[in-house]
């Protein structure tokens, strides 16, 4: 019986450091480097909108499919009419988050998706403000295009 | 029956017809939400050298949905200080006196590799951000670039970034100390193994004297 359990104990102790070697190697995992990703909307459409006049606010739905914080700041790119600088955004309509700025000055924070290949979304509104504008405004009826590109990178 | 007959195929003639209606509806509404996806990657990239020393990284750009028609620019910041403020970003990259290679114009399709070289002309901190515009959508990403770069006065200068090098010393030392640990503890149970079966033999051998 006394030798039985000696040759167990001293079977268990030989092999132990073998089942510890196993243990460590079993890991694999497949890592991703982060990425910056966004889902892209055509066009954002800003309505009808004339000189002396406050626009109709428009939502503009962003969803963030990459794998970091991300900031998303509404710039203008290359040569644009002037009308276009007065821009305005809102993170809500209501609440603490009401406040309209111009282009240039607004920015909104994104947290990454809860997992990996998932979506968060989120949104702000934007709207022009011609109110008090003085330049000059194309007669009769046109459709005006400007290059608004709404960036985002990692936060 | 033949009004059996005729009742079955109203009944079908609908049934197609609905089916159609659904198809229509769903090709209509595909060609109006169009939405993709566009991507970069690294997030930020980090440059050191020396002036007049041209360094280069590559940078994955992805898009999903469609191949994407982009245009590629920077915009670089005028003043110190870390900021991920986009409108702190006013110069382009000839008035910051930085040489960049990279292409202007791009097609993504799935998923694409640039190479950004950068060559500063003066001695310093950059700061800048590569921005993905494509040319239809409203939407662009973009990645931060920092660059230091520093004179060459004959000795090797060691620019860093100290989370960047503490990160990669620290992983390094975690795995010595662990296959450390491993090891004195085989050695430690295979001794103790050892030190049992010596003890045994001798108490068998007093034993059967």
């Amino acid at each position: 019986m006394r030798n039985k359990l000696f040759y167990s104990a001293l079977f268990l102790l030989f092999f132990m450091p073998f089942a510890l070697a196993g243990d460590i190697t079993v890991f694999e995992a497949t890592v991703y480097g982060s990425v910056v990703s966004v889902e892209v909307p055509d066009i954002i459409y800003l309505g009808n909108i004339s000189s002396g006049f406050v626009g109709e606010e428009k939502r503009v739905d962003i969803v963030n499919t990459g794998t970091t914080d991300i900031i998303i700041t509404p710039i203008l790119i290359g040569d644009h009419d002037p009308i276009f600088e007065k821009l305005y955004f809102s993170k809500r309509l209501s609440g603490v988050d009401y406040s309209f700025r111009q282009v240039g000055n607004f920015s909104l924070n994104m947290s990454k998706p809860s997992r990996l290949g998932g979506t968060n979304n989120d949104y702000f509104y934007t709207r022009m403000d011609l109110s008090d504008y003085t330049g000059s405004v194309p007669s009769g009826v046109s459709t005006l295009r400007a290059n608004v590109k709404f960036v985002a990178t990692s936060g | 029956m033949s009004n059996l007959w005729q009742h079955q195929v109203k009944f079908q003639f609908k049934k197609n017809l609905f089916i159609l209606c659904i198809l229509f509806t769903g090709i209509l509404l595909s060609s109006i939400v169009s939405s993709y996806q566009i991507g970069i990657s690294p997030p930020e990239t980090y440059f050191f050298g020396q002036t007049g020393e041209e360094r280069c990284q590559n940078i994955m750009l992805f898009s999903s949905g469609k191949a994407v028609k982009a245009e590629i620019f920077t915009l670089w910041k005028r003043d110190l200080g870390s900021s991920k403020v986009i409108k702190d970003y006013t110069l382009s990259e000839e008035e910051k006196g930085v040489l960049l290679k990279y292409p202007k114009n791009v097609l993504v399709r799935e998923q694409e590799n640039i190479t950004l070289c950068i060559k500063p002309l003066f001695e310093g901190d950059y700061e800048g951000v590569l921005i993905l515009s494509p040319e239809n959508g409203a939407m662009g990403v973009g990645s931060w670039i920092k660059f230091q770069s520093r004179m060459y006065n004959g000795e090797e200068k060691i620019l860093s970034y100290p989370s960047l090098l503490h990160k990669s010393v620290r992983g390094e030392k975690s795995n010595t100390s662990f296959f450390l640990l491993f090891l004195i503890e085989s050695t430690f149970i295979e001794g103790a193994a050892v030190v049992i079966l010596s003890l045994f033999m001798r108490s068998r051998l007093h034993g059967s004297q």
